[in-house]
């Protein structure tokens, strides 16, 4: 019973964990809380569902267009938004502001076209249930969990061992050093949004087969978490969004069913309190020296 | 008399990296000492111990007797030091006036209370402040600027006007870190003057400078630091020619 | 633009005492309980705003847990006046105090966290204040709220009628606004500013910088903590659905929108987003696209509020510098 909850919490905790990544990717490049992330995540979910209502089948295709239509979402995002604050050397706070726009006008789009009742959701990979010694896992975890693993991988290679990656990393400590040494920093920062979108548009299409529903609150709860998820494992540190992600869905899954449902939300915050209170720079977070 | 700054076998690390060793320094009343030293030194981290910014792995530092090692840097600033910034640090938003009025900050008494019922007390004190801020100003020639806010000043002025700020709080020690950096020539020479002119004043100066022309005209007592250790100490003359601070600076001979 | 804002610059006293004046008289111009109303929370909400920006603006805090202490002082008038019969004075000085606690118990552990740790920390205590508001049945009776909240009442006077109760509101927002400008004009203000700009250098000028954040977080606190006393009673029904992280982001976009670090900026832009949605009000499934569409737009445009730049007390100080420099100018010409 224990190992369920905990495979339970695992998967949650995996799209969480997507979800962090990309928040965290932003943050790092352009010190920025995007609080857009949770509504494209939310955005991805729908786009997948309206795609394969519409073409009447063809999920895996949904799937797809979901993924690219999102992404499209994130670059017009910085490019025609963020960059703009940028250039005009707006500080900080209006950068989040805006995203806070964003997700407002992204939210109430949703809900003026699909309305505000919860939707049932197709769920693709339901193979049925394998037993593991005394163990119970669906097919719908193991894949959620397979797809997670694989991103983060992927991901992982991509910001260690790629030429972009390296452009993301050298963006996020040093932008203007980044732009003398001929990186494109902008396209940088774009493309950056365009990945944590993208990843946020799985997260989205998978919670939403994994639940077999999808509401319009979504979007605001999850990016409340996962952004919680990335601080306390150390914004702007991919590992750290990792394990803030899946220890947030693993507490919260374990203490909705052993301690109390009514502060199931509140767990991702409590953990993220309790971790910046010992370690005030999140679990992987380095102390960052003043140079005075 | 006890010495306005005594520090006594200072010793700093950061992790492995030992910034400074064992460091001696006497600063006496109305004097203007000079520390040199090649980029890396330590002389600014020696500045940050002193105002209370870190805390020495090692050592202990007197102000006028009263040790003030590990002390909070708002402490130290009320007991009499006030120092510039190597890159400027001033209140951007914020006019020259304003500047120096927060200097004075460690000296006011006002709280609260005061602040919101406009009491008399209140009133005397800000009166007192623009005073004493208006003496300084014109003293830095800076009173026509004023009201313009530090972001929009030149480059030499805002230099000036840290140095305004530090003074505003009459402090025993008055700590300048690189005040020449990113002056011209005839930048520094006035800047030279100015020095002079508050040593006349009274004022006590230990500064930091690259510019060796700037510390030997001004400076009576140099001190030479060279990866965390000091090099040497004496008058310009002295240390101008002392073998071990040719070397650190020029390299050593061939033979 | 220019002109414009100097006139503001030099006779922004007696503009202020203008308002006042003109709000006093409001109630007794216009009878209509719809605009009465709307005027009395869009007072409530420029005094949220201005004690948020006390703490954002001023300080430079970026906090997201504003909405807790408003509801921390709703629940504290709530409880006082319908299980144990208080007036409003005593709740409002209760929900201060009660609001004041709080925040010093969240500001000492976090307070000496870097920007966007505090901001998501205050978050998380915005949302685990709510769920306890929502998961205590026996004190705030949960989900179900507390309802039948008393009007205003102080010292056996009952304010029960759209005019009285407007004039409460406007007492609290004159005395809230006040208080923030004495302390920002202040070289508490400036203290407060210095951290803004440079925590650090600040505290090398003598500035207590941790005993100053946790005082302005405190009078902040207390005063939102008055507002949300004044909100129960106004509105006689509180639930926890009011205080949201969505709420907290609403102040924040409020104290914003004016201009951070601007007491007129701030009312104004209060104001425009509390009375702007109402005006739209023909299309109400649109509004809530409406509003988010305005905030992108205003933020790309002004990207440091409407009046964000300005700074009404150098303008004026240039001004008299201009006027004595062209008056000895005119002596030398004699």
């Amino acid at each position: 019973m224990l190992l369920e909850q905990i495979i339970n919490g695992l998967t949650i905790g995996s799209t969480y964990a997507l979800i962090a990544i990309g928040f965290s990717m932003v943050f790092g490049v352009l010190e920025l809380v995007n609080f857009a992330n949770g509504s494209v995540y939310m955005l991805g979910g729908y786009i997948t569902l309206m795609v394969y209502l519409g073409l009447d089948g063809h999920f895996f295709l949904s799937f797809i267009i979901s993924i690219i239509a999102t992404g499209i979402v994130g670059f017009c995002l910085d490019r025609f938004g963020l960059r703009r604050l940028r250039i005009k050397k707006a500080p900080k706070l209006t950068g989040l502001i805006t995203t806070m726009g964003i997700a407002t006008v992204i939210d109430n789009v949703i809900l003026l076209f699909f309305g505000s009742q919860t939707k049932p959701y197709p769920n693709m990979i339901d193979f049925g249930k394998f037993k593991v010694g005394n163990t119970a896992i669906s097919s719908s975890q193991l894949i959620i969990l397979a797809v997670a693993l694989l991103l983060m991988l992927l991901l992982s290679l991509v910001t260690y061992k790629t030429k972009f990656g390296k452009a993301m990393r050298c963006t996020a400590q040093n932008a203007d050093a980044a732009k003398l040494m001929g990186i494109n920093v902008n396209l940088t920062i774009s493309l950056t949004f365009v990945i944590a979108s993208m990843l946020a548009a799985v997260a989205g299409t998978m919670v939403g087969m994994y639940y077999q529903s999808i509401d319009i609150n979504m979007g605001f709860t999850v990016g409340m978490k996962t952004m919680a998820s990335a601080v306390l494992g150390g914004v702007g540190i991919l590992p750290g969004a990792m394990a803030g992600g899946l220890l947030v869905g693993l507490f919260e899954t374990l203490g909705a069913s052993y301690i109390s449902s009514g502060y199931r939300d509140a767990i991702a915050f409590a953990i993220l309190i309790l971790v910046i209170l010992i370690k005030p720079t999140g679990l992987f977070g380095r102390k960052k020296i003043n140079k005075v | 008399m006890s010495s306005v700054l005594r520090v006594t076998g200072v010793t700093q690390k950061f992790g492995g990296l030992k910034a400074l060793s064992d460091i001696h320094m006497h600063i006496e009343h109305g004097e203007i000492v000079g520390i040199i030293g090649p980029n890396g030194a330590g002389k600014t981290t020696l500045f940050n111990i002193v105002t209370g910014i870190y805390t020495p792995t090692e050592g202990q530092i007197e102000l006028d007797g009263e040790d003030i090692t590990g002390m909070n840097p708002h402490l130290i600033a009320r007991r009499g030091f006030a120092r510039t910034f190597q890159n400027i640090r001033l209140f951007a938003k914020l006019s020259a006036m304003d500047n120096v009025i927060i200097g004075m900050h460690g000296h006011t008494k006002v709280n609260l209370i005061d602040a919101i019922f406009h009491t008399p007390r209140k009133r005397k004190e800000e009166m007192e402040c623009n005073k004493r801020a208006e003496e300084i100003l014109k003293l830095m020639s800076l009173w026509d600027d004023r009201y313009a806010l530090t972001a929009s000043l030149p480059y030499g002025k805002q230099r000036r006007l840290e140095i305004a700020r530090a003074l505003a709080a009459n402090p025993k020690l008055l700590l300048l870190d690189e005040p020449a950096a990113g002056m011209n020539e005839q930048e520094t020479e006035e800047l030279l003057h100015m020095v002079q002119k508050l040593r006349d004043i009274g004022y006590t100066i230990l500064l930091i400078e690259h510019d060796m022309k700037f510390v030997m005209n001004v400076c009576e007592r140099i001190y030479v630091l060279n990866y965390g250790e000091l090099l040497a100490e004496g008058n310009p003359v002295t240390v101008r020619n002392n073998p071990k601070v040719i070397e650190a600076y020029l390299g050593k001979e061939d033979d | 633009m220019n002109k414009i804002l100097n006139f503001f610059a030099r006779h922004m006293n007696k503009l202020a005492v203008l308002l006042v004046v003109i709000l006093a008289l409001f109630p007794l111009l216009f009878n209509s309980s719809y605009v009465l109303r709307i005027v009395t929370i869009c007072m409530m909400y420029v005094m949220i705003a201005l004690s948020l920006n006390l703490l954002t603006g001023f300080l430079g805090l970026m906090t997201m847990g504003h909405a807790a202490f408003w509801g921390i002082g709703a629940y504290a008038a709530a409880i006082l006046s319908t299980r144990a019969g208080f007036g409003m004075g005593t709740c409002m000085l209760v929900a201060a105090i009660a609001a004041g606690l709080f925040s010093l118990l969240l500001g000492l552990p976090t307070l000496r966290l870097k920007g966007y740790y505090l901001t998501v920390v205050t978050l998380g205590f915005c949302e685990i204040i709510r769920l306890v508001e929502m998961n205590s049945m026996e004190l705030t009776r949960g989900p179900l709220g507390i309802a039948g909240i008393p009007s205003p009442n102080l010292f056996g006077f009952q304010f029960n009628s759209n005019r009285s109760v407007f004039y409460v509101m406007l007492v609290l927002v004159v005395v809230s606004a006040l208080i923030i400008h004495s302390i920002v004009h202040s070289r508490i203000g400036l203290a407060i500013m210095s951290i803004r700009e440079d925590d650090l250098a600040a505290s090398a000028m003598g500035v207590n910088v941790f005993l100053y954040k946790i005082m302005v977080f405190i009078i902040s606190s207390m005063i939102v903590g008055v507002a949300g006393a004044f909100y129960a009673h106004y509105i006689n029904f509180i639930d926890p659905s009011s205080f949201t992280t969505a709420a907290s982001m609403d102040m924040l976009i409020m104290a914003i929108l004016g201009g951070l670090g601007s007491i007129p900026g701030t009312i104004l832009g209060a104001s425009i987003l509390t009375i702007l949605p109402e005006t739209i009000r023909a299309m109400a499934q649109y509004r809530n696209l409406a509003y988010g569409i305005i905030i992108v737009i205003l933020m790309m445009a002004k990207p440091d509020g409407i009046l964000g730049n300005v700074n009404f007390k150098y303008i004026k100080q240039r001004l008299t510098l201009n006027k004595t420099e062209a008056k000895v100018g005119e002596r030398k010409d004699e």
